[in-house]
């Protein structure tokens, strides 16, 4: 979560009066062991953290069904691919509750094992909204949704090999002038 | 893809091939039904025939070139989407907050004429689906006066890349004010006529009362948004719910129905088009007030010099250059943004590596969640309400495969 510089009139009252009652972003990373926040710039403010791939099943269902804020709407599910990270699939879930008009974003990522597809839970069996984009993203980026009702690919052919928005899938395009990697500096 | 081989299954169910090619699909999709007589007892509904890779090609883009991609994921509703993309960079770069007013009031009158526009089409075809040939017409005649409006402010009829990061490409020409005035004064009473032709029409009323009726929990379950949640008895629109654009600051009435059948979305529809009409009109007065503020935001690190300077300086030339051959740079990190889009809510999500380039760009389209429920509501129907169905839920194969 993202923490906004407090002014020194509210460090003040900080002082006498209790804690503030923990967030979602807390209890979820005091019920499933190995959550946590990562540090990165979040520029959209929304709560995020992220869960273990084996618990991704319970924390979605347990933000859905049990917690106080009741997140009952899944807005999306999108997968992204990070050559460079330990864990380079990484798939994001973001949830919005009707009833308090806040959002929440759950992240889990995965290595893939030998040869082998990276392999995460599905969640398309405890919310039916879930079943296109986790087909999607099987698609898009070859990861594996363990207990999915209908793993096919979806917006590319049957028979197509790769998966387009992986990072080592080629364009097919002429390279661009004037490109400006993140280490090269100015 | 699921290729067929037999058209009859062992227990004697016909299996029916419809589309990619057939019209009431819109576009280019395919459903696979199995049959029993008249009812349908499967639906497999296969798509991906208009994958155009739009997500990929933008990782190859810098952030200002990505933008002319986004008209054509729902080529319906270039500006909503235009507006989404447009407002993820924005939350990237850190200029959320500081887009200029009158550039905000413009967005807000565009997305609404598109909201209009988008609509039209929906209504035009949904009727022609459901044999009213007369709805298509006129339909497409005032579509055409919203097209006249946006070639007008920006040259072009459909695809107009209007948008910029920090405000738009160009101030609205002087006589933009007169054509909304016509439209605003003009619109209501159309929608008059399109109801008295449709709403209590008793072939209309018979062929959507009452058939694919999606409850609320059903909405929930399939991820809906836009006109068919709110159809459906919930009311969530993102304009109100998670404002942007100074939305909360129109006065506007949010158009909901409990029953959730083709009616209703039909009913919500033509309510969100008259409450469309009255955000233009209170856009219009706004405009007025704010007549020669600027509409885009003066930032070094994202915004283009003035002409003038360009042709002056040589400072300012260099900076164009950069800006054009190398683009912005944002720091790392990621931003979700999101709009109702006349089909719900169209979200773009960018990663930056902080490269010159989106690692990654996600766009989230409504349409593609919205369908995933046909399957389910067209399974124990009747053959004939297939096509009041996918009307109904107003789909745009563009932002399904994108």
């Amino acid at each position: 979560m993202v923490q906004q510089p407090p002014s020194e009139g509210a460090t003040q009252a900080a002082d006498e009066t209790p804690p503030p009652p923990p967030t979602d972003i807390d209890l979820v990373i005091e019920r499933f062991p190995g959550s946590f926040v990562p540090s990165w710039r979040y520029a959209d403010q929304m709560p995020t953290v992220r869960v273990l791939p084996e618990h991704i099943r319970e924390a979605i269902s347990w933000l859905r069904r049990e917690c106080e804020t009741r997140y009952d709407m899944l807005v999306d599910v999108g997968g992204s691919h990070w050559p460079d990270r330990d864990e380079p699939f990484e798939v994001t879930y973001i949830l919005h509750s009707m009833s308090t008009n806040a959002r929440i974003r759950v992240k889990c990522a995965v290595a893939p094992h030998g040869g082998e597809l990276p392999v995460i839970p599905s969640i398309a069996l405890i919310w039916s909204a879930a079943n296109w984009p986790e087909r999607e993203i099987y698609d898009m980026f070859g990861v594996e949704f363990t207990d999915h009702p209908d793993l096919r690919r979806i917006l590319t052919p049957n028979d197509w090999e790769g998966h387009p928005l992986r990072k080592d899938f080629p364009l097919g395009e002429e390279p661009v002038e004037f490109y400006r990697s993140a280490s090269s500096g100015v | 893809m699921v290729m067929l081989e037999e058209t009859r299954t062992e227990s004697g169910r016909m299996v029916l091939n419809m589309g990619p090619q057939h019209p009431s699909t819109h576009g280019v999709l395919r459903l696979m039904l199995e049959l029993e007589g008249e009812n349908v007892t499967q639906c497999i509904p296969d798509m991906g025939y208009l994958h155009t890779g739009i997500e990929k090609m933008s990782e190859a883009r810098n952030y200002h070139q990505a933008l002319v991609l986004t008209d054509r994921i729902d080529y319906l509703a270039p500006i909503t989407n235009n507006l989404s993309y447009i407002m993820a960079c924005e939350k990237l770069f850190d200029v959320g907050d500081k887009v200029p007013e009158r550039a905000q009031v413009v967005r807000v009158m565009l997305s609404e004429l598109t909201r209009i526009a988008s609509h039209l089409i929906w209504l035009g075809t949904h009727a022609l689906d459901l044999g009213a040939m007369t709805m298509f017409m006129y339909c497409w005649r005032e579509r055409e006066q919203i097209l006249d409006i946006m070639e007008n402010i920006s040259g072009v009829r459909m695809m107009t890349s209007f948008m910029r990061i920090g405000g738009l490409v160009a101030d609205v020409p002087d006589d933009f004010a007169g054509l909304v005035a016509d439209f605003v004064q003009v619109m209501p009473r159309k929608i008059d006529e399109y109801e008295t032709l449709l709403s209590r029409n008793p072939i209309f009323v018979d062929r959507t009362r009452g058939v694919g009726v999606i409850t609320r929990d059903g909405a929930l379950e399939y991820g809906f948004t836009g006109s068919c949640l709110r159809a459906s008895g919930v009311e969530f629109d993102v304009r109100v719910n998670l404002p942007y654009c100074g939305y909360e600051t129109y006065d506007f009435d949010v158009a909901w129905s409990k029953e959730g059948d083709v009616y209703a979305r039909y009913m919500v529809r033509m309510r969100e088009m008259r409450e469309s009409v009255r955000i233009i009109d209170q856009g219009a007065k706004r405009l007025l007030s704010l007549k020669g503020a600027p509409i885009r935001l003066d930032d070094p690190r994202i915004t283009f010099p003035k002409r003038e300077k360009i042709h002056s300086s040589m400072e300012s030339l260099i900076h164009h250059f950069k800006l054009v051959s190398e683009g912005p740079v944002p720091l790392p990190g990621e931003a979700y943004a999101a709009v109702e889009s006349p089909r719900g809510e169209q979200a773009t999500y960018i990663m930056s590596d902080g490269s010159n380039k989106p690692h990654r760009v996600r766009f989230r389209g409504p349409s593609f969640y919205n369908l995933q429920v046909l399957q389910h509501t067209i399974a124990g129907g009747l053959v004939a309400d297939v096509v009041a169905c996918i009307g109904s839920i107003d789909i745009v194969l563009g932002e399904i495969d994108r």
